[in-house]
C-alpha cells in the first residue's frame, strides 16, 4: 500500500513539482497552501506517514505549522521535512527545535528529495 | 530642519568609475521588461518564459544594484527623521507606488501562471513517458528497455538450438544415404554368391549324369552307383532351383532398397534445401534481434537522458519560487514606503530601514545584493548545505 505524503507550499508550481517527484516514486500525495489548511487535511486524512513543508508562507508560516503538527492527537509523530529557500541558520534551529527531521533546500533535485523521503519515512 | 533620504539629490549615475543606474531608471527597465514579456507569456514555452523571467531578474537586480549605490551615496549623509519637503514629490510617490506595486504584482501572478502551466505540461509529459515504460530512477534502465532486453536474450536462446538440431538432423540423413550405399554393397556380394551356387550347381548335374553314364556302362555292378547318381543329379537341380530363388529375391531386395535410397537421397536433397532455407531465415531472424537489442540498448540511454532532462526541468521550473520570494520582499517594501509616504515622512535613520528589508530576504543571492557591507560578506560565506538531517 502507497505511503502518503502532504506537502505544504504558498506556489502551486513548486507543489505540482513535489508532487510529480513524489507520485513517481510510487507515494500519494496531498496538497496545502499553508499552514492552516495542511492542519486541516491532517484533521480530515485517515493516514498521512510524511510531511513536507515549506517554510515562508502566509496565513501560518511553516515554523508554527510544524510547532502545530508537534501538538496535533494523531499526528504529532508524523514525521516532518522541511523544504525551503530559507537558507538562515536561525530559522533552521528553530526548525530542529520544533521537532523537524530534516532542511531541504530549493531547488531541490528529485532524487535528493526521495533520498530525504526514504530516509525520513518509517518503515 | 533635518533631511530626508528622498530629499536628497540623487547620487551620480557614474562616481569613482563604477556605474550606478537610477532607480527610476532601474524600475522603469523592470517595467518594461514585464509588459515587453506579456505576448511571449501568452505562448507559455519554456525559452521565452525564461527570457522575460531572465530580463525581468536583471531589472530586480538592477533594483538592488540601484539601491546599492543609494546605500553609498547615504553613508556620507546626515541620518534622521525628515518630511516630503521637495514640492511635488510626495503626490507624486502617491501615485506612482501603488503603480509600481500593481505591475510587480502582475508580474509575479504572470511567472506564477506561466510556471504553472509549464509544470503542468511537463507533468503530463512525464506521465505519458512513465506510462510507456519508461520510469525509474536514473541508474537503471527503463522497464520497457529491461524486458526487451530480457525478450530478446530468451529469442535468441532458443533460437540457437534451432540452427544446432538442424545440422544435426543433416547429418542423420548423410548417416542413412551410407548405411544405404552399404547395404547395396552387401546385396552385390549376395548376388554373386547366388550366382556361384548356381554354377556349382551345374557342375553336379554334369558330374551326376557322367557318373549315371559310367554306372550304366558297369552293368549289374553299377546299378546301386546309378540310383546315387540319379540322386545327385536331383539335388543338383533343386540347388539350381533354389540359387535361382535367391537370385530372385535379392534382385527384388536391390530393386526395393535402390528405390527406398533414391527417395531418400531425393528427400535429404529436399530437407538440406528446406534447412538451408530456414537456417539462412533463422540467422536472418537473430540479426533482427541482435539490431533490435541495440536499439533497445539505444532506448534506454535516450530513456536515462530523458529522465536526467526531467530532473533538470524540475530544478529550473523552481524559478518561480525564487522570483515570487525576491518579488514578494520588494512588493512588502514598497506598501511599506507607501504606507511611510502616505502618513507624510520617512522614518529614519536609512540604515534601519534598509535592515528591516533585509531581515524579509529568505535568501543568501538577496542578502548578497542588498548593500555594500552584506554583499562583501555574503560572497565570502560559504554556501548552505542542501540537506541537513536532525
Amino acid at each position: 500500500m502507497a505511503k502518503t505524503i502532504l506537502v505544504v507550499d504558498d506556489s502551486s508550481s513548486l507543489r505540482a513539482l513535489v508532487k510529480m517527484s513524489l507520485s513517481r516514486a510510487g507515494y500519494d500525495v496531498l496538497e496545502a497552501a499553508d499552514g492552516r489548511q495542511a492542519l486541516a487535511q491532517l484533521d480530515q486524512a485517515a493516514k498521512v506517514h510524511l510531511v513536507v513543508s515549506d517554510v515562508n508562507m502566509p496565513a501560518m508560516d511553516g515554523i508554527t505549522f510544524l510547532q502545530e503538527v508537534k501538538k496535533h492527537p494523531r499526528h504529532r509523530f508524523t514525521p516532518v521535512i522541511m523544504l525551503t529557500t530559507e537558507d538562515s541558520g536561525t530559522r533552521m534551529a528553530q526548525a530542529k527545535a520544533a521537532g523537524a527531521k530534516a532542511w531541504l533546500l530549493k531547488p531541490f533535485k528529485p532524487p535528493m528529495l526521495l533520498d530525504a523521503v526514504s530516509r525520513v519515512l518509517p518503515n | 530642519m533635518p533631511s530626508s533620504h528622498l530629499s536628497h539629490p540623487s547620487p551620480p549615475a557614474v562616481a569613482d568609475g563604477v556605474f550606478r543606474p537610477r532607480p527610476v531608471l532601474v524600475i522603469g527597465l523592470l517595467l518594461l521588461s514585464v509588459l515587453a514579456g506579456l505576448p511571449a507569456l501568452q505562448r507559455v514555452d519554456l525559452l521565452s518564459l525564461l527570457a522575460w523571467g531572465g530580463v525581468t531578474l536583471v531589472g530586480l537586480i538592477g533594483l538592488g544594484f540601484a539601491g546599492r549605490g543609494r546605500i553609498e551615496a547615504e553613508a556620507f549623509a546626515p541620518h534622521g527623521t525628515g518630511d516630503l519637503d521637495t514640492p511635488g514629490l510626495k503626490p507624486l510617490l502617491q501615485a506612482l507606488l501603488p503603480v509600481w506595486r500593481t505591475q510587480v504584482t502582475l508580474a509575479r501572478e504572470h511567472t506564477e501562471e506561466a510556471a504553472g502551466t509549464l509544470v503542468h505540461d511537463l507533468s503530463a509529459l512525464t506521465s505519458q513517458f512513465d506510462a510507456a515504460g519508461f520510469g525509474g530512477d536514473a541508474g537503471s534502465g527503463s522497464a520497457v528497455g529491461g524486458r526487451t532486453q530480457e525478450l530478446l536474450g530468451e529469442c535468441e536462446n532458443k533460437l540457437r538450438p534451432v540452427l544446432q538440431s538442424m545440422g544435426e538432423i543433416a547429418d542423420s540423413h548423410k548417416e542413412v544415404a551410407g548405411s544405404f550405399r552399404g547395404m547395396m554393397t552387401v546385396t552385390d556380394e549376395l548376388r554373386g554368391m547366388a550366382d556361384e551356387v548356381a554354377r556349382i550347381a551345374q557342375q553336379t548335374n554334369l558330374l551326376a549324369i557322367n557318373a549315371a553314364i559310367e554306372a550304366a556302362r558297369a552293368g549289374e555292378a553299377g546299378r546301386g552307383f546309378s540310383v546315387v547318381a540319379a540322386e545327385v543329379r536331383r539335388l543338383s537341380q533343386d540347388s539350381a532351383d533354389t540359387a535361382r530363388r535367391i537370385a530372385q529375391r535379392i534382385e527384388q531386395v536391390t530393386s526395393m532398397m535402390s528405390s527406398t535410397s533414391a527417395a531418400a537421397v531425393q528427400s535429404a536433397e529436399r530437407d538440406a534445401l528446406s534447412m538451408a532455407t530456414t537456417g539462412v531465415r533463422v540467422e536472418e531472424v537473430l540479426g533482427h534481434v541482435h539490431e533490435l537489442g541495440e536499439g533497445s540498448q539505444q532506448l534506454i540511454a535516450q530513456g536515462q537522458a530523458i529522465r536526467s532532462s526531467i530532473e533538470s526541468l524540475v530544478v529550473g521550473l523552481q524559478f518561480q519560487d525564487r522570483v515570487s520570494q525576491m518579488i514578494g520582499a520588494i512588493e512588502q517594501d514598497m506598501a511599506r514606503l507607501g504606507a511611510a509616504v502616505d502618513a507624510g515622512e520617512v522614518p529614519a535613520p536609512q540604515s534601519e530601514w534598509l535592515q528591516r528589508l533585509e531581515q524579509a530576504y529568505t535568501m543568501r543571492d538577496q542578502r548578497q545584493h542588498h548593500g555594500r557591507g552584506t554583499h562583501a560578506a555574503g560572497r565570502t560565506a560559504a554556501a548552505a548545505p542542501q540537506a541537513v538531517f536532525f
